[in-house]
């Protein structure tokens, strides 16, 4: 079970901040993988990852890392500021 | 979580913050800190069209970067104290979003700050 959270536009597209998710899914591609193939709002949410960043187990990571072991895993837009 | 650094303090929070009194009161005590520098960081409205901003954050991971990059410049410039204060919420044109505060035992390190 992996806690994932969704930040700003994506919490906007997917309609909820958490979710508790049963995965098998060995990276974080994958993870997204099996969520955009879920329902069409998943699948606006992640069309392009390059406006994407995330971070597993709050730390900030790539679509390539692996899932082993992971609590949470959060998907947000870039962090802006100035 | 690690215990942040001695003299090291990361405040990430929803309400405004006194920014004369955090200042008055940083690094109050220290007989080995010569130079204290602050900095705030304000809502702007170029176009005089803003009505307000809304930062959101991801509890606990704030934190955690912000204690990191806090620890690093103080490690790379041995100040003796870091104050940092983040707001999180609805904030309007001119209000303050975050302060930082550092001393160090001259008036030549406290002021640098590492490139983002």
């Amino acid at each position: 079970m992996i806690d994932v959270l969704y930040f700003a536009w994506v919490r906007e597209r997917i309609g909820l901040p958490k979710e508790r998710i049963e995965t098998g899914a060995a990276t974080v591609a994958d993870l997204v993988a099996e969520l955009r193939a879920r329902e069409e709002r998943y699948e606006a949410a992640f069309a392009d990852l390059s406006a994407l960043r995330v971070a597993v187990d709050q730390e900030l990571t790539d679509f390539d890392a692996p899932l082993a072991n992971a609590r949470e895993v959060a998907f947000f837009p870039p962090m802006t500021g100035g | 979580m690690s215990a942040p650094a001695t003299g090291l303090r990361v405040v990430v929070q929803e309400a405004p913050f006194d920014f004369g009194a955090e200042c008055a009161a940083f690094a109050e005590g220290r007989t080995d800190m010569g130079a204290v520098v602050t900095f705030a960081g304000m809502v702007r409205d170029d176009t005089g069209t803003l009505d307000a901003m809304e930062i959101e954050h991801y509890p606990g991971m704030t934190e955690r970067a912000l204690e990191g990059i806090a620890a690093e410049a103080q490690a790379r410039w041995s100040l003796g104290e870091v104050l940092v204060i983040h707001r999180y919420g609805r904030m309007a044109p001119g209000e303050r979003i975050m302060m930082v505060a550092t001393a160090a035992p001259t008036a030549a390190t406290p002021s640098r700050r590492p490139n983002t």
